[in-house]
């Protein structure tokens, strides 16, 4: 009995060991795909730096919690990220309009070459942007977990709570509004 | 085709488009072909967070899991493997290359190659030294000091062979008289001189229990470091029984076998094996005893000679 208790510590620590190596990993993967879905929802980038840290360090507390068996890893941590950005707006007013397009925060990826092309782009994305502030919170969540966290919609539907059809014509529906929402503010 | 068609369709062409690739839409949905160049300008949105966000970020993932594995397995820029292993080579280098150092200087010095800086000392003041191997780069070279010329036997020179015949004395081989007043010229003389079969005697002679003992193989590399005088060191061999630093007192260790005369040096700690400093034979000088050697050197001392 006695000598199978290191055979057990040692295995137990093998265990642990993996699976924090994976956590680790895990975590450099989705981190920036987190961000990118936060920084959808949230106006401000200080903002959205500080919503990843909660959101990162409630998923390393509850990391034992994840049950692979149950689903993803990447439907797990953005379900963390969905409820912590729902807690960030329960203490904060709604966010405010998009600004401008000069105002555009500069960690905003544009892989236009030329400065005009640069400045065109800025600006639809502004408008996009701001069309999706027009949006409900249900179509805006919709969308920034398909546009930013590159989620199946059987993964949107687990988040949010919704079966993967209906998720597909929610997303269907709040594009065209985003869509119409755009236009009507270019014109 | 109803809405949950057209739904189901969009999805699936906007996954694809998401996974970069480009959607291709029936006909009958072609209404959808604006929306998913919507769809596409929207994706390209995308933010990066801060590099100190970034740096953030890396610094709670390793207070939590550790450094990264990638980071881990390298040291300055090499694989640890790589890094260990240079250090191995090196290490090993490093030996042979000592161990080279060490074996040198005795074949060149019976070719009369070495010792370039010592002291140009007459001949007639250690006319009768025997037991003197001046293998060592710091020896000072004498005309006659060769192993061969003074120990019979080929240079296997045992207390036996060298002592008997011409014990060395303090007045012998300490080159008192000499004109080099600088203490590297001190030190080099006394270490020459040094016979005992301590440990760290250079040129020990005493000393049988060591292989590169020149008492044992006649290839006495052993080279004395020491900057300093051999002051009440490696008596235990003192062949005149005087310690002539501590007289009457000296208890030091090492000493070797002093069968010879004096040097009661409790010792034998003495290894031949003496690259360095001479401190072995710290004893002997009560005159008399014979060592105890519990070292390597269980070789008769022939009397470390001050």
């Amino acid at each position: 009995m006695q000598a199978a208790e290191p055979d057990k510590t040692r295995k137990e620590d093998e265990e642990i060991s993996v699976s924090t190596l994976d956590f680790a990993e895990l975590f450099r993967q989705y981190y920036p795909r987190v961000y990118n879905y936060l920084r959808y929802r949230v106006n401000r980038p200080e903002d959205a730096e500080d919503l990843i840290g909660v959101v990162f360090e409630k998923a390393y507390t509850n990391r034992e919690r994840f049950d692979e068996a149950k689903g993803a890893f990447s439907t797990w941590l953005f379900q963390i990220a969905h409820n912590t950005l729902a807690n960030y707006y329960r203490t904060h007013q709604r966010r405010s309009k998009w600004e401008a397009e000069s105002d555009l925060p500069d960690e905003m990826v544009i892989s236009e070459p030329s400065p005009e092309a640069q400045v065109i782009r800025q600006e639809n994305v502004a408008q996009l942007l701001e069309g999706l502030n027009k949006l409900s919170e249900r179509d805006q969540e919709i969308i920034s977990l398909k546009f930013a966290g590159h989620l199946s919609n059987r993964d949107i539907g687990q988040i949010m709570d919704l079966k993967e059809k209906t998720v597909s014509v929610v997303l269907l529906r709040a594009m065209r509004r985003l869509q119409k929402a755009v236009k009507g503010s270019i014109s | 085709m109803n809405e949950q068609q057209l739904a189901d369709l969009f999805s699936n062409q906007l996954d694809q488009l998401l996974q970069g690739q480009t959607p291709v839409l029936p006909p009958e949905a072609s209404d959808l072909q604006g929306l998913l160049d919507f769809g596409q300008q929207f994706s390209q949105v995308t933010f990066q967070p801060s590099t100190a966000a970034q740096a953030a970020f890396q610094g709670q993932l390793a207070s939590w899991f550790g450094p990264p594995p990638g980071g881990a397995a390298t040291i300055l820029g090499i694989s640890k493997t790589l890094f260990f292993t240079l250090i191995g080579a090196a290490i090993l280098v490093g030996i042979g290359a000592g161990l080279t150092l060490l074996y040198t200087p005795s074949v060149d010095d019976s070719n009369g190659l070495s010792a370039p800086e010592a002291p140009a000392l007459p001949s007639q003041d250690i006319p009768e030294s025997p037991a003197v191997d001046s293998g060592s780069e710091t020896t000072p070279k004498t005309p006659d000091s060769s192993l061969e010329e003074t120990i019979p036997g080929g240079g296997h020179s045992s207390v036996g062979d060298t002592v008997p015949s011409s014990p060395p004395s303090l007045g012998d081989t300490l080159p008192l008289p000499t004109p080099t007043p600088t203490a590297t010229a001190t030190v080099e003389v006394d270490v020459n001189t040094d016979v005992g079969s301590g440990e760290g005697i250079t040129n020990d002679t005493g000393d049988t229990g060591d292989t590169s003992d020149a008492d044992d193989g006649g290839t006495s590399d052993d080279v004395d470091s020491t900057q300093e005088g051999d002051h009440d060191k490696g008596h235990g061999n003192d062949a005149d029984g005087v310690d002539e630093d501590n007289p009457g007192n000296s208890s030091g260790v090492g000493g070797g076998n002093d069968q010879n005369q004096g040097g009661s040096g409790l010792g034998g700690l003495g290894r031949g094996n003496d690259s360095g400093s001479d401190q072995g034979g710290q004893g002997g000088g009560n005159g008399g005893g014979k060592g105890n050697n519990n070292g390597g050197g269980k070789g008769k001392g022939s009397g470390g000679k001050k």
